[in-house]
């Protein structure tokens, strides 16, 4: 159902919504049950906020591409690729809430690790996000008439769209791992200070590489 | 003698779990006997390391323990990653797959038992035979996957790497959870239950030393 790209926005939103808090609980499991159940509630909030604010952008980038969908449809196509991501996310809590429960908790000297561990979870949120639009290539190609190509350019600027937004509405909902030096809370007071990729390349990084000197 | 002559059969004819297209399901639990027992075996040969039977019934009762706990928290994934790949696979086939999978590298693993028996028995560094056990571990597991792809197909390739590379890493942890696993110092006790990430486990081997790692479980560091 999902490859052809039919599946109903209630649908979407709803596997969104489940798997998408089996994960965030899986996220928040190594700081403290309370951020597990923050991060339950804010993963899935994260994902329809970045649905909802990208398929404005999303509708008009595709009727400039030649592709005129109805503005319902180019919201079904927005959230069906965050459902399977969500979805794939899902399948790997297991995995995450064991490495959250078995590596030791969050303190002043487990900076690095909270860093392996952030940036772990970044790239597996951003491969689950590839690859859930891999769908919404197939899709795109089937209301393009079968025209590949311009599925595939649309598609390259919905993900751009996806990354850009996503990653700062997810720095603004912070703390979804938690932080080694901060209390743990729903949001953080400057919520809205900074962007994710400023920190991974501020912050996140080069602490790596010097732990790792 | 049915799991040996299906252990056989899938050495040496691995498409012989396909019949008419389907994957047979009646043999998952003959793979997954004779895939634990392999693991036994070649548990044996690391158990050697520390002279001694305590050592080998200690790596007997936990290298099997690390692989299929592994595997088994990696289930879920393994089948969103192959549905979202096209795949339409049933319980059973999954059941199959795994099983499969899991026989495949215990075989392996059979195969180069005895190269791990001569460095275990002669190695006095455990930061060398620990590595010696990842890259075959590495290898058994790698050669699992052409064996997954050959049976599902080739466009599953991708999903079953990235869930490759979950199971090694899940598996790297699982070890550092279940530790000791290939030395243990007198008096320490069988489980550890203090928290350690698997990088800093690997980071404290390259540092072991017997008498050091003695020392220290005596005085009651954690470890």
């Amino acid at each position: 159902m999902a490859v052809e790209g039919r599946m109903p926005l209630a649908y979407s939103a709803a596997i969104t919504v489940v798997c998408g808090a089996a994960y965030g609980g899986a996220l928040g499991a190594w700081t403290s049950p309370r951020l597990a159940v923050y991060a339950a509630i804010k993963v899935p909030l994260l994902l329809l906020l970045t649905a909802t604010i990208t398929a404005l952008l999303n509708w008009i980038t595709a009727s400039l591409a030649g592709l005129p969908l109805r503005f319902h449809e180019s919201v079904a196509l927005t959230v069906m690729p965050l459902a399977i991501a969500s979805l794939i996310l899902a399948s790997c809590a297991p995995v995450a809430l064991f490495f959250a429960k078995s590596i030791p908790p969050p303190g002043e000297g487990q900076r690095t690790l909270h860093n392996v561990l952030y940036l772990t979870h970044t790239l597996l949120v951003a491969g689950a996000g590839v690859s859930g639009t891999a769908f919404l290539q197939n899709a795109l190609t089937r209301h393009c008439g079968g025209d590949a190509g311009r599925a595939s350019r649309i598609r390259r600027v919905w993900i751009a769209a996806y990354a850009l937004v996503g990653g700062e509405i997810a720095w603004a909902l912070r703390p979804f791992v938690g932080s080694v030096y901060l209390e743990v809370e729903f949001l953080r007071h400057d919520a809205l200070h900074g962007n994710v990729y400023e920190f991974i390349f501020t912050d996140i990084l080069p602490n790596l590489f010097r732990s790792l000197r | 003698m049915t799991i040996f002559s299906t252990m056989n059969k899938l050495l040496k004819s691995p498409d012989a779990s396909i019949e008419n297209g389907r994957l047979r399901s009646a043999q998952s639990f003959e793979f997954l006997a004779g895939a634990i027992l392999c693991y036994a075996a070649y548990a044996a040969a690391a158990g050697t390391f520390q002279a001694g039977g305590a050592s080998i019934a200690l790596a007997i009762l936990k290298i099997p323990m690390i692989i299929i706990a592994s595997v088994a928290l990696c289930v879920p994934s393994f089948y969103v990653f192959t549905a979202v790949a096209g795949a339409d696979h049933s319980a059973r086939d999954m059941a199959t797959l795994l099983s499969a999978f899991c026989g495949i590298a215990g075989l392996l693993l059979l195969g180069l038992m005895p190269v791990t028996w001569v460095f275990s028995i002669s190695s006095r560094s455990l930061a060398f035979v620990v590595w010696m056990h990842i890259v075959v571990w590495l290898i058994a597991i790698v050669a699992a996957r052409h064996y997954l792809v050959r049976l599902t197909g080739s466009r599953f390739g991708l999903a079953i790497g990235c869930w490759i590379t979950i199971v090694f890493l899940v598996s790297l942890q699982m070890t550092t959870s279940l530790r000791p696993v290939l030395w243990r110092a007198p008096n320490q006790p069988l489980f550890t239950r203090a928290k350690m990430s698997f990088f800093e486990h690997i980071g404290e081997v390259w540092t072991w030393h017997e008498s050091k790692a003695t020392a220290q479980v005596v005085k009651g560091a954690p470890r």
